[in-house]
């Protein structure tokens, strides 16, 4: 095995990536070449300070950080609280509350006008036909010429 | 694999990976394996997972719980040798587990499943990583952060890093510097050689997972990473001349 071949397969060789054939040769090469032996070393050396790194520990609280992230980001709350504290989405809150509006629109203001403005003058509501009766004349123009 | 049934003797809804090693040893005989051998532990992990999994789909909670808990240090260990900086990777790596949530149900079980986590993992890292870098901040920086930081620990406190007039016995200190400096030099390093140092040297992955990972193939994954390794292991000869 030439050097620049056996150059190439140091990673292999530390990998165990390398067939039987191929350690033997490789092996017979780093005998009688020095830099390649010592090139093993170094890079073997190098995996071992990698692999030595003490693995990193993420927060105590990571946990509750996704859980919270989690809440955030989902448009609705509805699947994710299914079964606990079971939350309803917005947009039925919004709809059911548009709709009770809506109702409550019909029901004091537009009705009660349809049914009262035929029967103005004998309506007994005061409330329900004062504004639609005409300002008197006499009242603002008083004010306007003292 | 046989049938996604408990056996009566495991508890059905165990939440931590057991560390008892016998309980499915005894329904052997009622539980058909394809070999009617006892399951590996490798074996049963998996059956677990993929039951933890299917009630992830769900929308399960506990199981979600289970998941973040088993996965999260090397999911944040990836993440964090990535970047370099550790507040960038907690945000990352919380980041990864929502994604996961949200798209449990894209997940098919076509590849395992920390396969795909993982793969949700680096593409978070490098969305990251280009979202920094269009803010200005270079890309060895945040590493570089680390690296200083662990130097100072290393040294102590008046000892420029590498002066190496006075030897220090303390082989801590010294196992510190060197894990700065290779920190360091990971910093320098292209992000798509970086990443393959933290899946295969720090991570321990085989080039198998890396290529259902990264998307490489093996002979692409092998050469780079050799390359990699050349760097690194050039700036250790370089500190210890
Ligand atoms: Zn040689």
């Amino acid at each position: 095995m030439d050097h620049q071949r056996a150059q190439d397969l140091l990673s292999d060789y530390l990998d165990g990536e390398l067939s039987d054939e191929s350690i033997s040769e490789l092996e017979q090469h780093l005998e009688s070449c020095d830099e390649c032996q010592s090139e093993l070393e170094s890079l073997g050396d190098t995996l071992s300070v990698l692999k030595g790194l003490k693995p990193a520990d993420p927060s105590p609280d990571f946990l509750q950080q996704v859980t919270k992230k989690v809440r955030r980001r989902s448009k609705s709350a509805f699947d994710f609280n299914f079964g606990l504290d079971r939350k309803i989405p917005f947009e039925a809150v919004s709809m059911i509350l548009l709709g009770i509006l809506l109702a409550l629109y019909l029901i004091l203001v537009v009705l009660p006008k349809e049914q009262v403005d035929p029967a103005a003058p004998t309506s007994t509501r005061p409330d329900a036909g004062a504004p639609m009766k005409p300002v008197p004349p006499g009242s603002g123009s008083q004010t306007m010429t003292p | 694999m046989s049938s996604a049934k408990d056996p009566p003797s495991a508890s059905p809804d165990q939440d931590a990976p057991s560390p008892k090693g016998e309980a499915l040893t005894d329904a052997d005989q009622d539980a058909p394996s394809p070999k009617g051998e006892a399951l590996t532990d490798a074996e049963r992990a998996k059956l677990q997972e993929r039951r933890l999994v299917r009630r992830l789909r769900r929308g399960d909670q506990r199981a979600f719980a289970t998941i973040v808990r088993t996965y999260q240090q090397r999911v944040f260990n990836i993440v964090f040798r990535f970047l370099g900086n550790r507040e960038e990777a907690e945000d990352v790596a919380q980041d990864v587990f929502v994604t996961v949530y949200q798209n449990a149900q894209n997940f098919r079980g076509d590849s395992k499943f920390s396969t795909w986590l993982y793969r949700v993992t680096v593409n978070h890292c490098k969305n990251r990583l280009k979202y920094l870098k269009r803010r200005g901040r270079h890309m060895g920086r945040p590493l570089d952060e680390v690296a200083e930081h662990l130097m100072a620990q290393g040294s102590g406190e008046t000892q420029p890093a590498f002066h190496a007039a006075i030897p220090r016995p303390d082989e801590l200190a010294q196992g510190r510097q060197l894990e700065a400096l290779i920190l360091r030099e990971m910093g320098k390093m292209d992000e798509d050689h970086r990443l393959l140092v933290v899946l295969r040297d720090i991570q321990g992955m085989s080039y198998q997972e890396m290529a259902d990972v990264t998307g490489l193939n093996v002979g692409t994954i092998k050469s780079r990473l050799h390359r990699a390794r050349l760097a690194l292991k050039e700036a250790l000869a370089r500190h210890m001349r």
